[in-house]
C-alpha cells in the first residue's frame, strides 16, 4: 500500500500544529505567537484504507531561503515531494496569509486550502464565501476548526482526492504585467534537466528573478547567469515588483471573498490601548510577572505542603514495616534514604512546577507573550539584543532547553548566539526546589523575597552578559524589529491542559529515571568505599566530595556534601537537592531542619543559592546549545563561563555579607 | 515624509521602501510593500510602531519605521494629535 505524504505549510501562528495535533493525538505545543514550532515533525495516521505521513513545518511568511524555518520548509518541498501540500490559512488574517498561497500554487504541487480561525472571523460578524475563494484561487478550500474537531474528515477526504486524482492542477496565475516579458526570457535560457520540467519552469524563472541564490545553483548556465545580471542592473527591483504584484492579486481576490464590515475595531485593539499603552505597558507587565511568582509560590506550596507530609509518613511507614519483616538494613536505607528521599525529595515541587507552567501557558496561548517583545524592545537594545530575544529568556523560566531552541526566530545570527548565551541564566523551574529549600531554612517568613532576589539576580546575569557579548564576540548590528502582533484569544482549557501535563508528566518521568537512579547511585557511593562498607564520610563520593570542596570556601560552603550535590546537579538542577536529601537523610526530620546543622550560615546558604542559579547549565541544556550553536567550542564556552560567573559572583557575595555581618 | 513621523491614527500610503535587502524581505513578508496602506494604531517609547497593514497587526523598530517613506491619506486634523502631543500641549498651557 503505498503512503500518501502531506505537509502542512502555513504562516507562523496560523494553526498548523493544532491541526496536526488533532490528527495524529500529539501534543506537540500551541502557542498565540509566531515562531512556536521550530523543527520538523512527523505523524502517521490511517483513514479508509490510506496511510498518511503529515507532516508539521515551522511557520513560514514566503517560500525563499532567508532564514532558517523558510529553508527547511523550501527543501523540504523540493526535496521529499510531498503528494499534497496542506496549506493552512488563517481566515482572520486572509491577506497576509494568501501571500504565501500564491507562492504555493505557484509552484505546481498539488495545494489544497485548510482554513483556520474561522470562529475568529465569525465572532466579527465578517463571513468568508469559501466557494468563491475556491474558484478564485482554482484549489479545494475546506474550513477547520482544530481546538473542536469540526472539518477534520472533511479535510481529510479532500486531501485524498486530491493525492489519487490525475490530472495536474492548474490554479489561475498571477499575473505579473509587465514584468512577465523578462519572466519570459529567463524561462527560455532555462535548461532542460531532471527538476526542470514544464510546469516548474515557470516558478523557477520567477525564483531566480528574486534572486533565489540556492535554486540559481541547481540551474545554472553561463547565458542565464549573463541574463539575470542584466537584468539585475536595469534599474527594475524584480523582487520588490514580484511581491508587490503578488499582493496585488491577492488584493483583488480577498473584497470577492469576504463579507461585512472589516475596518470595525476589534477587540484585540482595543486591548492592546491598554496593554502595550506607552505608560502602562511595563508596570503591567511587572505585576504580571510578579503574579505568576506569587501564583507560583503559594498555590504550589499550598499543595506541596500535603505531598511533604506524604513523603514523610511514606518513610517512616516503610521504616517500621521493613523493620517488623526483618528486611536488611541497608535496603531500609536504600529505599528510604535513596529512593524516597531522593525522588520525594523532588516530587513534593511538582506542584509549584505545574503552576508556574500554567501561569506560562496562559500567558503565551493568550497572546500577551509577543507584546512583551514590544514593550521590552526599548530595554533590551539597551544590552544590544531585539525585544524579541526576551521571548526565549521568559520561556526560560520554564525550562531552558526549548526556550534555547524558540531563539532561533531571531533573524540575525549575532542575537541568536547572544540570545543562546544568555537564556541558561534565567531561573528555570528546576532550580526553584533549591530556592525554597534553603530559603526555608534560613530565611523563614521571608522566602518569596529571598527567591525572588535570585530571579532578579539571574536576569541581571543574563542582560549584562547579552551586553558584554554584544560588544564582544557577538559584535554586530542590533537586529531590527520587525513582529507581528497576534490576535488576543480566550486561552483554551484544552491546549493549557496539554502544555501543563506533558511538563507535569516530564517531571515525573525525570523523577522516576534521571533522579531515580542519580539517587540511588549517590547512595551507593555513599555507603561503599572501594573496600567495601564504609562510614559516610569515608565513602566515594565523600572523597569526590572533598576534592572539589575547597573550591567553594570563598562562598562560605566548601563542605564535601555540598560540593557533591553541586557536582550531581550537572545533571538536571533538581538532582542538588534530591542528592542533599539522599547525603542528609530526610529520615530524622526535615530537610531545612538539617541543613542549618551541617554547617551552612545565611549567608552561605544565600551564596549557595546564588551559585546553583548561576553555574553550568544542564546536561540537557549543554546539549541543546552544541546543536543549536552547531559547534563543540560554543559549547564549552558557555560551560565554562558559566561556572567562572557562578564562582565569581557567589564569592563576592558572600564575601560582601561578610563585611556587613 | 518617512513614517518615523507618523502619529497614532494616521493613515498613510507606502511610496517607497529604502531598507536594506533582507529588511525588506521581511518587510514584504508582513505585507508592507510599496503601494501598500497603513494604519498607525500607536506608537511606543517613540521606538516602536504598532501598524496595521492588510488586516494584521505588526510591530516596526524606528530604525525599520524610517526607511518607510509614506504619504499622508489625509490631512492631520487636530483631534488626530496624538497622545503625546497632546499632553504636551495641555500641559505647557497649563503653565
Ligand atoms: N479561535 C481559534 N483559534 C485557533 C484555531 N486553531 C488554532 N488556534 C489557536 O491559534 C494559536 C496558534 O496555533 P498553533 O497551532 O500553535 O499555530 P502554528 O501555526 O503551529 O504556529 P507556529 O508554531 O508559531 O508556526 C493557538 O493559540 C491556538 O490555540 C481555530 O480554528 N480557532
Amino acid at each position: 500500500m503505498n503512503t500518501i505524504k502531506v505537509a502542512l505549510i502555513g504562516n507562523p501562528n496560523c494553526g498548523k500544529t493544532t491541526l496536526f495535533n488533532a490528527y495524529t493525538g500529539a501534543k506537540h505545543k500551541v502557542g498565540n505567537w509566531p515562531g512556536v514550532t521550530v523543527e520538523k515533525r512527523e505523524g502517521l495516521l490511517h483513514h479508509d484504507g490510506n496511510h498518511i505521513t503529515l507532516v508539521d513545518l515551522p511557520g513560514i511568511y514566503s517560500i525563499s531561503p532567508y532564514s532558517l524555518e523558510e529553508k527547511l520548509t523550501q527543501e523540504y518541498i523540493l526535496n521529499y515531494d510531498p503528494d499534497v501540500i496542506v496549506n493552512v490559512v488563517d481566515a482572520s488574517n486572509l491577506e497576509r496569509n494568501l501571500y504565501l498561497t500564491a507562492q504555493l500554487l505557484e509552484m505546481g504541487k498539488p495545494v489544497v486550502l485548510a482554513l483556520t480561525m474561522v470562529d475568529v472571523l465569525e465572532a466579527r460578524r465578517i463571513t468568508l464565501n469559501t466557494d468563491k475563494l475556491s474558484k478564485a484561487l482554482g484549489v479545494d478550500v475546506v474550513p477547520v476548526t482544530a481546538l473542536r474537531n469540526l472539518g477534520l474528515k472533511n479535510l481529510l477526504h479532500t486531501v485524498i482526492r486530491r493525492s489519487k486524482a490525475k490530472e495536474v492542477q492548474e490554479p489561475p496565475g498571477i499575473p505579473y504585467g509587465e514584468l512577465e516579458e523578462a519572466i519570459a526570457q529567463v524561462e527560455s535560457l532555462l535548461p532542460v534537466q531532471e527538476g526542470v520540467e514544464e510546469r516548474f519552469r515557470r516558478w523557477i524563472a520567477i525564483k531566480l528573478l528574486e534572486g533565489d541564490g540556492s535554486i540559481l545553483q541547481k540551474v545554472e548556465t553561463p547565458e542565464l547567469k549573463a541574463l539575470l545580471e542584466k537584468l539585475a542592473a536595469s534599474g527594475v527591483h524584480y523582487e520588490e515588483e514580484l511581491a508587490i504584484k503578488k499582493y496585488g492579486h491577492v488584493q483583488e481576490i480577498v473584497p470577492q471573498v469576504l463579507e461585512g464590515d472589516e475596518g470595525r475595531e476589534i477587540l484585540s485593539d482595543r486591548i492592546d490601548r491598554i496593554l502595550t499603552h506607552e505608560l502602562l505597558g511595563i508596570p503591567i507587565f511587572l505585576a504580571m510577572m510578579g503574579l505568576v511568582f506569587v501564583f507560583t509560590f503559594t498555590v504550589g506550596n499550598h499543595f506541596a505542603g500535603l505531598m511533604e507530609g506524604f513523603f514523610g509518613f511514606a518513610g517512616s511507614f516503610v521504616t517500621s514495616r521493613f523493620g517488623a519483616w526483618g528486611v536488611a538494613e541497608w535496603m531500609t536505607s536504600l529505599v528510604v534514604d535513596g529512593i524516597i528521599g531522593g525522588v520525594g525529595g523532588i516530587l513534593i515541587f511538582l506542584p509549584n512546577i505545574a503552576a508556574l507552567f500554567v501561569a506560562m501557558s496562559l500567558m503565551e496561548d493568550s497572546g500577551y507573550m509577543a507584546r512583551i517583545a514590544l514593550i521590552m524592545d526599548k530595554i533590551m537594545r539597551r544590552f544590544g539584543l531585539s525585544g524579541k530575544a526576551f521571548i526565549p529568556m521568559i520561556l526560560g523560566f520554564g525550562c531552558s532547553v526549548p526556550a534555547i531552541m524558540t531563539a532561533r526566530t531571531l533573524e540575525d545570527e549575532r542575537d541568536r548566539l547572544a540570545t543562546i548565551m544568555v537564556t541558561p541564566f534565567m531561573s528555570c523551574s528546576a532550580r526553584f526546589p533549591i530556592y525554597v529549600l534553603f530559603s526555608r531554612a534560613f530565611f523563614p517568613g521571608r522566602e518569596i523575597l529571598v527567591t525572588l532576589t535570585l530571579y532578579v539576580l539571574g536576569i541581571l546575569v543574563a542582560v549584562l552578559t547579552a551586553l558584554l557579548f554584544k560588544r564582544t564576540l557577538a559584535k554586530g548590528e542590533k537586529g531590527a524589529l520587525i513582529l507581528e502582533l497576534p490576535n488576543y484569544k480566550l486561552p483554551s482549557w484544552k491546549t493549557t491542559g496539554i502544555f501543563v501535563w506533558e511538563k507535569v508528566r516530564g517531571y515525573i518521568v525525570r523523577a522516576g529515571t534521571i533522579i531515580f537512579i542519580a539517587s540511588i547511585f549517590l547512595w551507593f557511593i555513599l555507603e561503599y568505599n572501594f573496600s567495601g562498607k564504609a562510614e559516610m564520610s569515608a565513602s566515594i563520593g565523600a572523597s569526590i566530595g572533598k576534592a572539589i570542596a575547597p573550591a567553594f570556601s570563598p562562598m562560605g560552603f566548601g563542605t564535601w556534601e555540598a560540593a557533591l550535590a553541586l557536582l550531581a546537579g550537572i545533571m538536571g538542577k533538581e538532582i542538588v537537592v534530591s542528592s542533599m536529601a539522599v547525603i542528609y537523610g530526610i529520615g530524622e526530620g526535615s530537610l531545612s531542619a538539617v541543613l542549618s546543622q551541617v554547617g551552612f550560615t545565611p549567608a552561605s546558604a544565600y551564596a549557595f543559592m546564588v551559585f546553583a542559579l548561576l553555574y553550568t547549565a544542564c546536561l540537557a541544556t549543554l546539549g541543546v546549545i552544541k546543536k543549536e550553536t552547531n559547534s563543540w567550542r560554543w559549547m564549552f564556552f558557555a560551560f565554562g563561563y558559566q561556572l567562572g560567573v557562578a564562582w565569581v559572583v557567589s564569592a563576592l557575595i558572600y564575601q560582601v555579607i561578610g563585611l556587613f555581618a | 515624509m518617512t513614517l518615523i513621523d507618523g502619529r497614532k491614527g494616521d493613515l498613510a500610503t507606502i511610496i517607497a521602501v529604502h531598507n536594506d535587502q533582507k529588511t525588506k524581505k521581511r518587510l514584504q513578508d508582513m505585507g508592507i510593500t510599496k503601494g501598500a496602506q497603513v494604519k498607525v494604531m500607536s506608537v511606543y517609547g517613540k521606538n516602536a510602531y504598532i501598524l496595521k497593514i492588510r488586516g494584521s497587526r505588526v510591530v516596526l523598530g524606528a530604525d525599520v519605521a524610517a526607511g518607510l517613506e509614506v504619504e499622508l491619506d489625509h490631512v492631520r486634523s487636530k483631534g488626530e494629535q496624538g497622545g503625546r502631543e497632546f499632553i504636551r500641549k495641555h500641559l505647557t498651557a497649563k503653565k
